[in-house]
């Protein structure tokens, strides 16, 4: 792949304030047990707006995360995907889950690919059991999102004969292959070397200046400010500060979060 | 009665004990589909339902099954020649321990694999059906086949109720010829070339599976 790995700051700072939101969340909580893990967490996502989802471990980033498509059902709280709201008192239908992976794409930090598919396989399958599109056309979308992520010769194999980082840019294009209208990513590249890690966090970075929305959980505090127009960080299942990128990278204001970029900036 | 006549004669015998394998396992295989559903099901009732079942059927001795369903069964509801009512009793026990089998199976596929095919939006059918059998398949083949090796050798008890498989027919001949030794040993070499053969076609098929699959 030789797509350009490069870190300078996004050229144009968009502005979106124009823009339709495509996700709202109002008061969504969840608990384990007798542990809050997020408190009543609002928050709007507005179209081709690219989040970072920063902080601590165990802060809460991935369930919030995990909430909006519902692999954790909230406790408490609406999630509102486009003109479908699930209510956590309520609970979703089958029907809306179906409605939400169709607005959802997600990665994973451990990839998730099926091992006993081919790398085509895994892409096409949902485009043929769930879009219903035919095995041509599931085939020839697979191999042309392969083609931009550098892995149409991968085709044939099985993921297993992939690098973690081959294996995760595959999981990127199973996800867009449903033609999502966000994209979620949960650490995407934590399973990774930091070098593999970069041909991961560039094929993302192509996607946000096309334009996509997309809500990433990271550890990447360079991909934080330079390809996000927005960050939030987390802690103790709040989200304790947000702003525009490079402001909360630069001069954070919660003492926190100043702490928190401290010590991952000194690594 | 020299060697070669008892060989041939017991020979006869291997179509039965063969069949009688083959005819429990897949019969049991699919059995065990439901009945791991049934121990594997989210509401506790429908799982504690699906354990007694599995643990009374694992803790009679299958000759006492296949006298239940030969004498009981196939005596007063419904006529069943003894293959048939080996059958069924070998076919119940297979389920039950196949059941299990599966069930450890589905739980060692990790956890993502279903979440990613929830989050591609795959209905609980597809999941099952693209997703985790295949696998739960895979992680089940050793086990399975060392389970269908046990079978084979307890498909010797179906002689009791008069199917005139090797074991059955070692014993008439022991009774006639009073060459016990010998003709015992040929059974033997008889259980064992199936039971080796067996393992020979399984660890093939497993290690095929596992070079195109695994690292």
């Amino acid at each position: 792949m030789n797509a350009e790995i490069s870190f300078a700051s996004s050229s144009l700072a968009l502005d979106l304030s124009h823009q339709s939101t495509v996700l709202r969340l109002d008061g969504v909580s969840k608990r384990f047990g007798d542990i809050t893990v997020l408190k009543s967490i609002d928050f709007e996502l507005k179209s081709g707006e690219v989040v970072a989802l920063i902080g601590p471990s165990g802060s809460g980033k991935s369930t919030l995360l995990r909430c909006i498509n519902q692999l954790e059902p909230p406790t408490a709280g609406t999630v509102t995907v486009g003109d479908l709201s699930i209510d956590a008192s309520v609970g979703a239908t089958r029907a809306q889950l179906a409605g939400l992976n169709r607005k959802l794409g997600m990665v994973f930090q451990s990839f998730n690919l099926f091992p006993h598919m081919s790398v085509l396989e895994n892409i096409s399958l949902a485009q043929r059991r769930v879009l219903k599109r035919s095995r041509e056309e599931a085939d020839a979308r697979s191999m042309q999102l392969l083609e931009r992520v550098g892995l149409a010769s991968k085709a044939s194999l099985y993921p297993s004969r992939c690098s973690g980082g081959q294996q995760q840019r595959i999981a990127i294009s199973r996800a867009l292959a449903l033609d999502p209208q966000i994209m979620l990513f949960d650490e995407p590249t934590s399973a990774l070397d930091p070098e593999v890690g970069l041909e991961v966090l560039a094929v993302m970075r192509e996607l946000a200046d096309e334009g996509m929305t997309m809500m990433v959980v990271t550890h990447e505090m360079r991909f934080a400010e330079n390809v996000s127009n927005r960050v939030i960080v987390m802690a103790d299942g709040e989200i304790i500060e947000q702003g525009e990128s490079a402001q909360v990278m630069r001069s954070p204001q919660h003492p926190r979060v100043q702490q928190f970029l401290s010590a991952v900036r000194d690594r | 009665m020299d060697m070669l006549t008892v060989i041939q004669k017991l020979c006869a015998g291997l179509p039965w004990t063969i069949a009688l394998t083959l005819a429990s396992f897949i019969a049991g295989a699919i059995l065990a589909i439901p009945l791991c559903a049934l121990r594997s099901a989210r509401n506790a009732h429908l799982s504690y339902l699906g354990a007694t079942v599995i643990l009374i059927v694992r803790s009679i001795p299958p000759i006492v099954w296949l006298f239940a369903v030969f004498f009981a069964i196939g005596q007063h509801v419904i006529r069943l020649s003894p293959f048939a009512a080996a059958v069924i009793g070998l076919s119940i026990i297979t389920a039950a321990n196949l059941a299990e089998i599966y069930r450890g199976a589905l739980k060692a596929v990790p956890k993502g694999q279903s979440e990613a095919s929830h989050v591609i939006g795959l209905s609980a059918w597809q999941r099952y059906r693209y997703v985790l059998a295949p696998q739960v398949l895979r992680i089940s083949l050793p086990s399975a086949s060392s389970y269908a090796i046990g079978l084979l050798k307890d498909t010797a008890i179906a002689s009791a109720i008069g199917v005139a498989d090797v074991a059955l027919i070692a014993n008439q001949l022991t009774q006639q010829t009073y060459q016990g030794l010998q003709i015992y040993a040929w059974a033997a070499v008889g259980y064992f070339s199936l039971s080796f053969l067996m393992a020979y076609v399984s660890r093939a098929v497993d290690s095929r599976i596992r070079m195109r699959i695994e690292r």
